[in-house]
């Protein structure tokens, strides 16, 4: 048996002191890169992302030390940089969290977040996500679906 | 998106812990899988599809699985390397340059020089 809504990995995330100069490391590394996208004032993150089929690594650090982000600032302290999550992909991250709670686990969330993106024509919309974790695993697997 | 190192996509995510079975078990326990011991002592759960898997090992069969990559920098427990599919691995050798090292049929970029995780390049 496989759950329903939860359909694999989806991309790994890879926290980062210094998110510039780690994005800059990437690139000679041969990678090409997202433009940064900055997470809401209140996640005080922002990302880069290095987009493959069907996953993508993601490349996260604090902007802006904020109460939402003491989790990852706390493992930067105590690991160093990176894999700080897999993240899965969910058809419907609220119905994966429930597959996820009658299997015995204690998921948090869902939650919805959103980040600006500037498209290519030059205008800005809004990637949306809603996600949920397992609260009890190593590293940290959030589920999320596009919102 | 193309990358100058012909990366391609994830397949392994590599978890190292001192305790790969009871690890692996809690996984597959919560995602509804089944465990597979490989011959090294690692242990495989599938995570769905053609998606990639997680590997579940200590960081001495890591450091067996790439002879010859410093693994400064990594936990004993926690996230630990991705193994990238190339479509090109002459590409990938000409792109990671000196960053990167052979160990065995892959080209490795050492967790020190990728901000903590070790990036396995192979054929795909």
């Amino acid at each position: 048996m496989a759950l329903k809504n939860v359909i694999g990995i989806d991309h790994a995330v890879v926290m980062v002191k210094d998110l510039d100069s780690a994005a800059e490391n990437y690139r000679k590394l041969g990678f090409t890169l997202s433009p940064r996208g900055t997470h809401s004032a209140n996640m005080g993150t922002g990302n880069y992302t290095i987009m493959f089929d069907p996953d993508y690594m993601e490349l996260l650090g604090v902007l802006v030390a904020t109460e939402h982000n003491a989790p990852a600032r706390a493992f930067v302290e105590r690991h160093g940089e990176g894999i700080e999550r897999i993240a899965f992909t969910a058809i419907d991250s609220t119905e994966g969290a429930e597959e996820i709670r009658a299997r015995g686990f204690t998921p948090i969330g869902p939650t919805d977040f959103e980040r600006p993106v500037t498209l290519p024509d030059g205008t800005v919309s809004a990637a949306k996500f809603r996600t949920s974790s397992p609260v009890s695993t190593r590293p940290a697997r959030r589920c999320g679906s596009p919102n | 998106m193309r990358h100058a190192n012909a990366a391609k996509r994830i397949r392994e995510a590599l978890i190292a812990t001192p305790e790969p079975a009871k690890d692996a078990a809690h996984l597959a326990r919560l995602i509804d899988r089944e465990p597979k011991a490989e011959a090294d002592g690692a242990v495989t759960v599938t995570s769905g599809g053609d998606r990639a898997d997680f590997v579940y090992l200590t960081l001495d069969q890591l450091g067996k699985r790439y002879p010859g990559v410093p693994l400064a920098g990594l936990s004993e427990r926690g996230g630990a390397a991705l193994v990238l599919v190339s479509g090109d691995l002459a590409a990938t050798e000409q792109a990671l340059g000196a960053a990167a090292v052979r160990s065995g049929a892959a080209i490795v970029v050492p967790p020190a020089k990728a901000n903590g995780t070790l990036l396995a390049f192979i054929a795909g």
